[in-house]
This record gives structure tokens, sequence and C-alpha cells, in this order.
């Protein structure tokens, strides 16, 4: 009897957390691949030039890689662990979003102020959209009827309307935006600004902004807090900020909008990624080349682990 | 000479528009800060002078110079707490992170300084550059030879330095990064609370 117990939990415990890591290494022009539960390393996969933006295929066979300074997107086989494809991205992509449809990429060309459409079955350039100066952050809304584009220099989002192409709304955000995302709903988004140190959160049905949080760390300058990555809990309760070289993560009530706690984590914190389970957020620091794991639950930072040389990007496969 | 104008005009919005507030001498894409405060690797602030305690003085002495390796520091780090009893750990350690931190931050602000008279220097050869340009459009054709051979080489000078410049910004960063790595040995060489 507790031998089967044991079997059972052990069964239980490897199935919830089977699941893969996957962090690029900006400078090491690799995707360090950790196991999920142990965080150990699992292997190196080279890339090309200057690996950024990451995302999963829907089916989570194929993980698309920005590399910024060879001027495409490299499609890792994330069971042989090779790169098999390029993808056209247009120059020097960043940033890339993949559409509910599984098959439109939307990458950010921070070079040449555009949003390219890529097919990644086909593996040909759909559309061209310009956009602001310096495109960087891309949130597609969950019905995928929107992207949502940041442009770093003139601290604007632009709402982008995917069918025709056309940009239907600009709002004015905090310096510097950097990232974009979605509620759940698909009601509103949260835009976070590094220059400005803020986050805006845009209602979707008149693209205004209904609020803003500040953040305020004692010992720590203002210029030091640049919120940059996002991610929210799974039930969407919680909102996970990355705060740069503040060396922290900042957990934001959704309802109240008010800032609960500071995690202290890495230097230079970029992007953050959710457990499969939801339970733990991971997250790449860029200075300190290592990874963070934040329990939900007990609000700590349980383990940091080293990767490659400057982390930037993080998604987490079931 | 073209190509050269055409670099050049491609470079000098980039430097620009890194800093889009505050610093224009700074040259960097990573954004200025100038100095790195205790609070973003220390919970809390710590308190107390570590230059009035002499083995937190030598060991600050022995691990901040920037030649230092990392993992020599650390090595340091863990020799100087192995001895020490829970409140010495509490009352020194502290203090050693403290005295890394003005050492590190007095190193950074040199580096920042030579990378402020790079983009001070660069600014200055830009200009040279426009004004050749300038001059090589009304110039007679006996003076044109000269003049678009100091044109080639200001523009290559200008060029040459930029390619250095994505090296010479991570100094700062490489400092801080050991400065963390100091920071996490110290904490949690720290007795629990």
């Amino acid at each position: 009897m507790p031998r089967a117990l044991i079997l059972a939990l052990l069964l239980c415990c490897a199935t919830a957390r089977a699941e893969t890591i996957m962090v690029s290494n900006e400078k090491d022009n690799t995707i360090t691949v950790l196991d999920g539960g142990t965080l150990k390393l699992v292997r190196t996969v080279k890339v090309g030039e200057r690996p950024r933006g990451i995302v999963l295929s829907r089916d989570g066979r194929h993980l698309y890689v920005c590399v910024g300074d060879s001027d495409r997107i490299d499609v890792v086989d994330t069971t042989t662990w090779r790169v098999v494809r390029h993808l056209p991205s247009g120059s020097d992509p960043e940033r890339a979003a993949l559409h509910p449809d599984g098959r439109r990429l939307f990458v950010a060309n921070e070079d040449d102020n555009m949003v390219t459409v890529v097919d990644v079955d086909r593996g040909l350039v759909l559309q061209e959209i310009p956009v602001g100066v310096e495109p960087e952050g891309l949130g597609l809304s969950p019905d995928g009827r929107y992207v949502v584009n940041t442009s770093e220099t003139t601290s604007m989002a632009h709402v982008i309307e995917v069918d025709s192409g056309k940009i239907v709304a600009n709002v004015l955000v905090g310096a510097r935006p950097r990232f974009a995302l979605w509620e759940p709903d698909g009601k509103r988004f949260w835009v976070s600004s590094e220059i400005g140190g803020t986050l805006t959160l845009i209602g979707a049905d008149d693209w205004r902004a209904l609020g803003e949080v500040r953040f305020s760390i004692p010992g720590v300058p203002a210029e030091a807090v640049q919120p940059v990555g996002m991610v929210l809990s799974g039930d969407g309760t919680k909102l996970f900020v990355a705060l740069g070289p503040a060396n922290r993560v900042a957990v934001v009530d959704v309802a109240s909008r008010q800032v609960e706690r500071m995690l202290l984590v890495g230097q230079r914190v970029w992007n953050l990624a959710l457990s499969t389970d939801g339970t733990r957020v991971f997250t790449t620091n860029g200075v300190s080349n290592d990874l963070s794991m934040i329990d939900i639950q007990a609000m700590r930072v349980l383990r940091s682990v080293p990767v490659g040389q400057a982390p930037w990007g993080v998604v987490v496969k079931p | 000479m073209t190509r050269w104008a055409l670099l050049l005009a491609a470079l000098l919005p980039a430097v620009a528009a890194a800093q889009p507030q505050a610093d224009p001498d700074w040259p960097c894409v990573q954004r200025l800060v100038p100095h790195l405060a205790a609070g973003v690797l220390w919970p809390g602030v710590p308190e107390g002078d570590w230059r009035a305690e002499p083995d937190v003085a030598a060991l600050v002495a022995r691990i901040a110079p920037r030649g230092v390796e990392e993992a020599t520091g650390l090595a340091a780090i863990r020799d100087f707490a192995a001895p020490m009893g829970a409140p010495a750990r509490r009352r020194l350690l502290p203090l050693a992170f403290t005295g890394t931190l003005a050492e590190t931050n007095r190193q950074r602000d040199a580096i920042i300084e030579q990378l402020r008279r790079f983009a001070r220097r660069q600014r200055d050869l830009a200009e040279q550059v426009r004004g050749l340009e300038a001059e090589l459009r009304t110039a007679p054709a006996e003076a044109r030879e000269e003049l678009t051979q100091r044109h080639f080489f200001a523009a290559k000078s200008y060029t040459d330095a930029e390619r250095t410049l994505r090296y010479a910004c991570e100094a700062p960063v490489r400092l801080e990064a050991r400065l963390g790595a100091y920071a996490r040995a110290l904490r949690a060489a720290m007795p629990p609370e």
C-alpha cells in the first residue's frame, strides 16, 4: 500500500512537471533547454545570431526563434532539437507572436518600423504593416482580431486590425513601451513602459487608457525600475511584471491594480513565462545569466539556475 | 562617399534614439543607470562604515578591483565567511556588500565617463564629416581630391570606433554582473533570520 502510494505520487508529479523550459541567449546564439521539474540542463541548441523573441507552435513541435542579427526566424524542431527551417522575417526581428490560427506569425522589426506577417507553413511573408518608430512589443487579442504593437520611440501602442492590416487606434502610453499583454477575455490589455516605469491598462471597446500602475522600491532609484515582460497567473487575478535592472518581479493585483509584492530575482530580469500547471513563474535574468523560479502560492523565489549568456526570451512547453 | 554618408545617416539617429530622454552624451543602447543602488541587490539598506572594519576593508580590496575574476572573488568571500559565527556574519557580511558596492560604483563611474568622452568625440567626428561633405559639394575640381581623402578618413574613424562601441558598452554590465554574484554569495552566507 505505501509503495502503491509512492508510485502514484511519483506518477502524478512526473506528469505534472513533465514540461520543458526554453530560453533564448542573446549573446551565445543558443537556446537553453531545461527540464521543467528539475531545472536541469537538457541540451543547448545552436541558432542564428542574436536570438531574442521565441514562440512555440500551437502543437509545441516547433519553436520560432527571432534571430535579429541574421535577419530571419529559425525554426527549431522540439523533438530532434535542430534548426530545421528558416523563415523570412524582415530586418532585425526582435519579438514575435503567433495568431490563434497557428499559421500567421507577427514579427516586430525593430530597425525598419514594420510588423511583418509570416505564413509559418509556407514560409512566406504575407504582409508588411508600417507602424511607429522601433516597433517592439506584440500582443494578439485572444480572438485574433487585433494585434497591439508598441513603438519604442513614439511611446504609443498601435492597435492593428489583423484582417485589414489597418491601424485602428494609437494610444499614448509611458516612454519606451516594451510589451503588450491581453487579458484572457479579450476585453483589456496591459502595456509596460521601460523608461516611463509604468503599466497602462487599455480597454478594447474604445481603446482608451483605463488606469496606470507605478512602482516604487525603497533603496532603488526610479531609473532602475524598468517594466518589461509580463505574465498573468492562470486564474488571471495576478499580474507578474519584470522590472529590469531593479532585479525585482512585481506582483500586481489585477482587480485593485495595487502592487502587492516585490520579489528579488536575478539581475536585469527581462521576460517571464508561466509553468503549464500555473503554479510557478520563470524569469530570464540578462546580467546574472540565470533563470529564477517563483512559486506563486508561496510568493517566493525558490531557485535560480545558470543558463547561457544574456538570457532574453522564455517559453514553457507542456 | 555616398555609402559613408548613408552609413552615417543610419548610425546617427540610432545613437540619438538609444537614449530618448536625458543624457545626449550617453552612446550605449543600454539605458544609463549612473549608480548601482544597494536596494537592487540587497534586501533593505545595510548600514555602517565598511572602512572602519579592517577585515572587511581587506576583503573589499581583494575582490573589488576591476581585473579580479568572479570565481576568485567568490572564493575569497567563502574564505572570509567560513570561520565566522552567526553574529559576526550578521554584522560583517552586509558591510562587505556595502564596501564592494561602493568600490564597484567608483570603477563604473570612471568607465561611464570614458564612454561619454567617446560619445563626444564621435559627435565631433560626425560634425567634421558633415562639414567636409558640405565643402565637397561646392569645392572646385582641384581641391576635391584632398577633401575626398580627408572625408574618407574622418568617416572611417567614426565607423571603426562605432564598431567597438557594443563591446565597450558591456564593461559597466560586466562589473554589475560580478557585483551581483558577490552579493548573492554574501547573502547566501548570512545566517537565517
